[in-house]
């Protein structure tokens, strides 16, 4: 089967590093005001490094990996929305639109993905051979 | 839709991992195809059914909730 839309496999170790370097990186000012170049490279380094970790090829990539990874992008869609609705609510009632950074909301869909697309390729079947063995 | 891959495995005497490597998948795809969890491609089916020198209908068949 032929596997598009992904990264080589190396990416998901380049993204890694891309977003601890990103999210690592100290910086006083405000992360969304990327009219600021630190702020603007913060942002660009951790959203382009869960973007190579969420896109980046399995070490066997085929029709199995491909299902499980448009299910946990709708998966990661609904839960994603779900927050934001919470998150719309809980800056009504404490009157406070500033309280979750948008830097934050739009990493937010990729970190979903990323947890969702690894434990159900790596985590449960390696939990589940475990068991089995 | 139910399958009897196991057992013709089984009639083989193969492993998941040998079946996954002649049809060209992941051992995971194999186990899920196997435990039902995940219904394979018409690719994937007619490629099983291939290498157990069947049809499709042998292995795969239908469930009366489908």
């Amino acid at each position: 089967m032929k596997v598009s839309m992904v990264f080589p496999r190396f990416f998901k170790w380049l993204g890694l590093l891309l977003f601890i370097l990103g999210a690592a990186i100290p910086y006083e000012g405000d992360v969304d005001d990327i009219t600021q170049p630190l702020g603007l490279l913060i942002q660009v380094a951790t959203f382009t490094g869960l973007l190579f970790m969420a896109g980046s090829r399995l070490k066997e990539e085929d029709e199995w990996s491909q299902h499980i990874r448009l299910n946990s992008i709708q998966w990661a869609l609904l839960v994603y929305m779900a927050i934001r609705i919470g998150m719309k609510a809980i800056a009504f009632y404490t009157r406070d639109p500033d309280w979750l950074p948008v830097s934050f909301q739009v990493n937010m869909l990729l970190i979903i993905f990323i947890v969702l697309f690894y434990s159900r390729t790596k985590l449960i079947p390696f939990l589940s051979r475990k068991h089995q063995e | 839709m139910q399958n009897s891959i196991k057992v013709e495995r089984a009639r083989k005497d193969i492993t998941q991992e040998a079946l996954a490597q002649a049809v060209g998948v992941s051992r995971q795809t194999i186990i899920s195809v196997e435990s039902g969890k995940y219904i394979p491609s018409t690719i994937l089916a007619l490629k099983i059914a291939r290498f157990f020198h069947t049809n499709v209908e042998t292995i795969f068949t239908l469930d009366p909730k489908d």
